[in-house]
């Protein structure tokens, strides 16, 4: 395998603005030009500087060509914009999109972001049929949509369930470890709010086995970083986050042509990803896995080679997830508790490992290493998933 | 829309990709009818829940009376993967593997639903 790309670029700023319920009045480019501000700012950059861009449009489609009107919008001239289509891995694979253009000599400093607007003025959409036929419309939707993505988790936490045991009274261990990080990130939408395990098993089920604390909830926010060569890293305010390995994971679009759905396609972009890098899951020092769900989380870390198939109920039992415990997880307090603005969840997924290695990350800086970093993404139902390892220069 | 005769898609050889399945079966799934694969064959209309969820919340107000209503992955026995609903069972009652045959729902007189009902031992 080619690994050219190990090392080779890194992330220098990183922006973010809060999850909130709603944020009135602010639409999603104003959200996502602010963190990308935030972002270029953070990098010791100005908007001048910033020749690659990648961002993605999120919930406000406003058709195509949407990065030149970003562009438009922010005032900056790229030489090389496209937008990610990764859905909820889209912060992974926009890390991955950018070190490889940079690698490929296409940009030095690519801004990367993604934004949720909502509007707590207007009545939200209802999620309905579309009106083209797809596969969706013609053969899922007329049996009943779904709340987000609700019922289609809850089919893979209910098949996991009946292949290996693990219900809710150990899935609840991931939320409220998670709570406790997020009890420690004045970010974090529920920073004030701690949660016990009687709190995550007696809250209302909202698709049948999932209950609500084990599920995201819909947020307003953005988050943006900005990555560039290493060459150019070195020199920079802040210490990089070098990008030392990453890969995708496609599966399919629905779960009905997937042939087992509690088997998640991060496996493949891990096995590539710890390749690239050199180094394997017993190596990693801090875990950011994609949770939109616990099911997700749990499904992640088998397959990522974390802990055999079937066990992870037991695993997230066995060890301490919190940012002060043995195996670190979604310290900022994951989506669960720090909050998913759409896929600026996953991207703060990617920001919270790039604070965990500069070690600016405050009260939940993991007390131990933090020099290697392991992120993932997800998309759709399964349907897409990426991998990736950051690293200090230590770890290069 | 859906129509009563679904036929089965040919060439419905199992998506078994080597290191990430090895317990994939045929999932061709209805998309191949999309792709307009027909064999002309009609499927028989029974299979089993592959997977199940009981949904609480309509995510759109013309489900608002459903609730809570059984979504789920069924497996018919030709091989092929469908979303559908299980009726005619106490939502809290159908499992995994349950036998399950098609009941049609005739949601007006142009478009019917193949939903699954358990199959009466």
């Amino acid at each position: 395998m080619r690994d050219n790309m190990r090392g080779a670029a890194a992330i220098v700023g990183i922006g973010e603005l809060k999850p909130e319920r709603t944020r009135p009045g602010r639409d999603a480019m104003s959200l996502r030009a602010e963190a990308a501000y935030l972002a270029i700012q953070d990098a010791g950059l100005t908007k001048t500087d910033i020749d690659g861009m990648i961002l993605e449009e999120g919930m406000t489609p406003t058709g195509s060509g949407y990065n030149p009107k970003m562009a438009e919008y922010m005032g900056i001239y790229p030489t090389f914009a496209t937008g990610c289509d990764a859905q909820g891995a889209a912060g992974v694979t926009m890390a991955l999109q950018a070190a490889a253009y940079i690698n490929a000599g296409l940009c030095d400093y690519v801004l990367c972001g993604m934004s949720a607007a909502i509007d707590g003025s207007r009545p939200r959409r209802p999620a309905g049929p579309g009106h083209t036929e797809t596969a969706t419309s013609e053969f899922s939707a007329p049996f009943g949509p779904t709340v987000g993505a609700n019922g289609w988790y809850a089919m893979i936490a209910k098949r996991y369930e009946k292949l290996y045991g693990a219900t809710v009274e150990k899935r609840a261990k991931i939320s409220v470890d998670l709570r406790y990080n997020a009890n420690h990130n004045p970010m974090a939408i529920w920073h004030d709010v701690p949660i016990t395990v009687d709190d995550v098993v007696n809250s209302r089920i909202v698709a049948d086995p999932l209950h609500l604390l084990e599920c995201v909830m819909p947020c307003a926010g953005a988050c943006a970083f900005i990555v560039t060569r290493a060459d150019i890293a070195r020199g920079m305010r802040h210490k990089p986050a070098y990008v030392l390995g990453g890969a995708n994971g496609v599966s399919r679009g629905n779960l009905t042509h997937v042939g087992e759905i509690t088997i998640s396609p991060v496996g493949r972009a891990a096995r590539k990803a710890f390749a690239m890098s050199g180094y394997g899951p017993s190596d990693v020092q801090v875990m950011e896995i994609y949770d939109s769900f616990t099911i997700t989380v749990m499904c992640e870390l088998e397959e990522s080679g974390f802990c055999p198939k079937g066990t992870a109920g037991d695993w997230v039992q066995e060890h301490d997830l919190t940012f002060k415990g043995d195996k670190p997880l979604n310290t900022h307090g994951g989506q669960l508790s720090y909050g998913q603005a759409s896929t600026a969840g996953g991207c703060a997924q990617v920001t919270e490992a790039v604070r965990q290695i500069r070690r600016d990350a405050g009260e939940h800086q993991v007390p131990g290493p933090t020099d290697l970093v392991y992120v993932t993404g997800s998309g759709g139902t399964f349907s897409q998933q990426s991998a990736l390892l950051l690293a200090s220069g230590a770890a290069l | 829309m859906l129509r009563r005769n679904i036929a089965s898609p040919t060439n419905a050889a199992p998506h078994v990709e080597p290191g990430f399945s090895t317990r994939a079966t045929s999932a061709l799934g209805p998309s191949a009818l999309v792709l307009g694969r027909w064999s002309g064959s009609s499927l028989a209309g029974r299979g089993w829940v592959y997977a199940s969820s009981i949904s609480y919340q309509p995510a759109h107000p013309a489900f608002a009376d459903d609730v809570p209503y059984v979504l789920a992955i069924i497996e018919l026995d030709e091989g092929v993967r469908m979303h559908s609903n299980v009726v005619g069972i106490d939502p809290k009652e159908v499992e995994i593997g349950m036998r399950v045959e098609v009941a049609w729902d005739d949601v007006t007189p142009e478009i019917s639903l193949p939903k699954f009902r358990p199959i009466q031992k």
